[in-house]
This record gives structure tokens, C-alpha cells and sequence, in this order.
């Protein structure tokens, strides 16, 4: 559409409608608009927006009164209380750290402590391997035993020291020499490890007598030390000193070495109820659910083998209760069948 | 309503203007502002909030309907501008009858079938306009104020109302005038 010849807006049209202009303007104004295509659809356009607001503007007396009663039904209702929000949140809260506590994930160590001993035999329904107790099917060490009757190699002799004396100023300056540094705990445990990774024992077990006696309980490495060695020592074939050994290693803060020590304990223990007993001690002492549950599955097995089903059944309940539908609880079940 | 303090509620009545028909004034206004639309409710509800607030302060200087205008248009300026109801113009599921709050009866006639769809075509258009022009086009064209009082109402300078009302009137006809659904009603 060809706009007016006149340069007519949408304003002048509306203000023309609206009567908001002056007498003598308006009527040349409106004679322009009668031949003007442009102006006649602007104000027919400016005209159809009026009437197409409008509609539907005003409400029915019908309409008015139910938003109204709406609208006090609303407001009329009682407020939900603020105490009730709050205890639930609180509840919710503590339910939820409670839950956070009773299932704390520890960390995993680096490597198994157990598994680089020996050649790792697999046993039925544990993760821990256990090596066996027979020394003959271990491999053999791969250093010789230190023998007593070889010489001694010695080191030959050093050069004689140039004369520094003959400059008392260097002489002075010479203080005595320095000791070595002694190896750090990390470094001997370090140490230690290589020396299982080459599969020399004797001299592992030499070295963890060694780093035990320098050390005391509060240490690192401690308890990691202790349980290596005992596993040793049960490995050839010294199961009394072994488990005299890993007994104290029930209690350790290090929740992993406790139970590997509980369970290398009553592996080592041919009768069925002293294994039983050790499991009990461990439980005692209160392991987190995890490591309880594993407890007691053990325990049941134990009590199950030197018939005291009636005991492990008791087990099997208190390892089905909090999850019945758990793999755990499954086993524990099979047991007593 | 049950928001509105006693003490706003008073100060109304002390103004010479009975709390019931302030509520349905600001109603009325609103829904003339913003049209049929289904947040009418709502923004009267915030309006009514915003009147009993601000009625402490109210000095009297001005008509009480001036400073109702006042809150509501600012209410309305607020809702157009919101972000949400720029992005329903997008939404393909907002059909016209939906903008229009309520669907057409089934025994409607044709006429009046006709005059909803144009109604909401109508009200679609508008959307199209810049706030600023919007308010100002309702209040002068719609509601048919004088400037003078939309620039108090506006809190702007009478000048600045004129200005955006031409802007706006040549806006809405172009709109109006490129639209095929007026098409044959323009230029009959």
C-alpha cells in the first residue's frame, strides 16, 4: 500500500478520532482521509485494535462473584504452621547424617599388604588371600641365606689424604665430618617392601624385627609391619608366634588391618571353634556395619562347622535383618540349610 | 485482601473511598491494562500488595485513583517486561483462545467466535510492542487519559508521553496493516 501523499501518521489519524485537534485542522484533516487509501486503512487498522481490546474486557456479574468467593476460600484457609517444617527438616537432617555414619566408606589402601607375600590362594567366599600354610609350596627365596663361615669382603684401602695442614687457614675452616642421614620410617618401609617384591623373606622378616624394635606403637608403618610379619611367620609354618603376633592387630585404627588380621588369625587356627572365637573378639570391638556383617558371616561359617548350628543361626539373623535381600544374607542363609 | 493491613485499610476509609471498591478498582484497572489474560489474578493480587504498602505514603496530592494508576501500570510494565512472558510468545502450545484466559463456548455463534480470535489476535499484536509504548498506548487510546495525567502516572514528562504514544500508534498500525489475518478488513 502506497503511504499518504500528505505525510498523514497513525497519531494525526488518532488524535483526529479522539478530537484532539484543532476545528480548522480537523476538518482539512478529514477531508484527506475521505480520498486517502493510506489514511483510511490506518484509521480503520488504529479502529480494529479499539474494538478488538475492548472485548472481553468486562467480566460478568457471574464471573465476579465466584473469583471472589475463589478468592476468600483462599485466604480464609489456616496457614500451614512453621514448627512442623522445621522438626521434619531436623528429623530428615539427622536421619540422614545418621545414615551418612553408620555406612562411612573408608578409603582403600594402595596395595593388599597380605598379597604380595606369596603365590595368593584363593578362598571360598573371602576377598582376603590368604597364603598357605604348608612352607614347601612357597617358592623358594630367591636370595642364599646369609652364610657365617664366608669371608668378609673388605674395602681397599684409601688414598692417603693430601696434607691440608700446611694451610692453617683451610685447617680451620675444616669442621669434623658430617654423620649420614638416617633413613626416614618411609624410606625403611619402602625398603622393606622391595625386599618382599624380590621375594627375599628371611631378610624381609629380619627387617621388619628390625624396623619393629626401632619403632614405637603410634607409628606409622607400625600395625602394617606387625601383620606383615606375622604372616610371615605363619606362612613358615610359626603359627603359635604368628598369631601372638596378630592377636594385639584386632584393635588397630586401621579398620582394614584389623580384619585382615582377624581373618589371617582364625585361618591359621585348625579348630573350628577358635576361629569362631576370634571372630568374636574382633565383634566385640565394634567394626563398622560392612566389616560387622563379613564378621559375622565368618563367625556363622565357624559355628556352623563345629556344629553349633543353633549359635550360627543366630548370626544369620542379625546379618539378615537390616538387608535381607543382600548377597551377604543369601550366603549366611545357605549355611544353615 | 487479607494481605491488606488494617492501617492501609483505615487510611483508605480515612481518604473518602471504601476498601471493597478500591479492591475491584484495582481489578477493573488491571484487567484493562493487561486484557483477559490468565496472570490477571495474580497481578492484581501483587497491585493490591504494593497499594497497601505504599498507602501510607500516599499524601494525598493526587487523586487516589491517579496513584492506583500509578501502581498498577508500574505492576503491568513489570509483567510485560518479564522474561517469561517474552518467551512465551515462542511457545507454539499458547494457542489464542488460551491467551484469551478462557475457551469459547461450543454454542457460540460465528460472530462471536470471530470477535475472540480477533480479540486475541489483537492482544497478540500488542505483546509486539515495546513496554514503554504499550502502557502508554492502553492509557491513552483504551483508557483514554490526557496525557498530562499518564505523565504523572508514568512518573515521565508530558512531552515523553506524546512521543511514545506517535511511536506507538504508527507501530501498532503497521503491525495491524501487515497482518494477513486483517487483511480483508483493512481494506474493505
Amino acid at each position: 500500500m502506497n503511504p499518504c501523499s500528505l505525510g498523514f501518521d497513525a497519531d494525526l489519524l488518532a488524535r483526529l478520532a479522539a478530537s484532539e485537534l484543532p476545528e480548522s485542522d480537523a476538518a482539512i484533516v478529514e477531508e484527506h482521509v475521505r480520498g486517502c487509501a493510506a489514511c483510511t486503512a490506518t484509521a480503520r487498522a488504529l479502529a480494529i485494535v479499539k474494538e478488538g481490546w475492548a472485548f472481553g474486557l468486562e467480566e460478568t456479574r457471574l464471573e465476579t462473584r465466584t473469583r471472589n468467593t475463589r478468592a476468600r476460600e483462599r485466604h480464609a484457609r489456616r496457614p500451614f504452621p512453621w514448627w512442623p517444617r522445621v522438626g521434619l527438616a531436623f528429623a530428615l537432617a539427622s536421619a540422614g547424617i545418621a545414615w551418612r555414619l553408620a555406612h562411612r566408606i573408608e578409603p582403600q589402601r594402595d596395595e593388599p599388604a597380605i598379597a604380595i607375600v606369596a603365590d595368593p590362594v584363593p578362598l571360598a567366599d573371602s576377598h582376603i588371600q590368604v597364603p598357605s600354610r604348608d612352607p614347601a609350596a612357597l617358592a623358594p627365596a630367591s636370595a642364599p641365606p646369609p652364610d657365617a663361615s664366608a669371608p668378609t669382603p673388605t674395602a681397599p684401602p684409601l688414598p692417603a689424604a693430601p696434607p691440608t695442614a700446611s694451610t692453617p687457614v683451610a685447617a680451620s675452616m675444616a669442621g669434623p665430618a658430617p654423620k649420614p642421614a638416617e633413613p626416614s620410617l618411609d624410606d625403611r618401609w619402602r625398603e622393606i617392601q622391595s625386599v618382599m617384591h624380590t621375594g627375599e623373606r628371611e631378610r624381609a622378616e629380619q627387617m621388619l624385627q628390625a624396623f619393629l624394635a626401632s619403632v614405637s606403637p603410634r607409628d606409622a608403618h607400625h600395625d602394617r609391619a606387625l601383620l606383615l610379619l606375622g604372616e610371615l611367620e605363619l606362612a613358615r609354618g610359626d603359627a603359635a608366634s604368628g598369631r601372638r603376633r596378630l592377636l594385639p592387630l584386632l584393635a588397630s585404627r586401621d579398620r582394614q588391618i584389623a580384619e585382615d588380621a582377624a581373618t589371617l588369625t582364625s585361618r591359621s587356627l585348625p579348630d573350628a571353634l577358635d576361629r569362631a572365637d576370634v571372630w568374636t573378639r574382633y565383634l566385640a570391638l565394634s567394626p563398622p556395619a560392612v566389616r560387622r556383617e563379613r564378621a559375622l558371616l565368618e563367625r556363622a561359617r565357624a559355628l556352623v562347622q563345629s556344629g553349633h548350628a543353633d549359635q550360627a543361626r543366630a548370626d544369620v539373623v542379625a546379618i539378615c535383618t537390616p538387608a535381607p535381600s543382600s548377597t551377604t544374607c543369601t550366603t549366611a542363609r545357605s549355611l544353615i540349610r | 485482601m487479607a494481605t491488606v493491613s488494617i492501617l492501609a485499610r483505615d487510611k483508605i476509609v480515612e481518604n473518602d473511598s471504601s476498601w471493597p471498591e478500591l479492591v475491584d478498582f484495582v481489578r477493573v484497572t488491571m484487567r484493562r491494562l493487561v486484557g483477559p489474560t490468565r496472570d490477571v489474578e495474580d497481578l492484581t493480587q501483587i497491585a493490591l500488595e504494593r497499594v497497601a504498602a505504599g498507602i501510607d505514603d500516599f499524601e494525598g496530592r493526587s487523586e487516589l485513583t491517579t496513584f492506583v494508576y500509578r501502581v498498577t501500570a508500574n505492576v503491568a510494565l513489570n509483567h510485560w517486561r518479564s522474561w517469561r512472558r517474552w518467551l512465551r510468545r515462542f511457545d507454539p502450545r499458547v494457542d489464542v483462545e488460551d491467551e484469551l484466559g478462557r475457551r469459547p463456548h461450543e454454542g457460540d455463534t460465528e460472530e462471536r467466535l470471530h470477535a475472540h480470535r480477533r480479540a486475541a489476535r489483537v492482544r497478540q499484536l500488542l505483546d509486539r510492542l515495546d513496554a514503554g509504548q504499550r502502557i502508554v498506548i492502553v492509557l491513552a487510546d483504551f483508557e483514554e487519559l490526557p496525557a498530562s495525567r499518564i505523565a504523572i502516572i508514568l512518573g515521565c514528562s508530558e512531552p515523553t508521553v506524546r512521543s511514545r504514544l506517535r511511536l506507538a500508534r504508527a507501530r501498532l498500525a503497521r503491525l495491524v496493516l501487515d497482518d494477513p489475518f486483517f487483511a480483508d478488513e483493512v481494506r474493505r
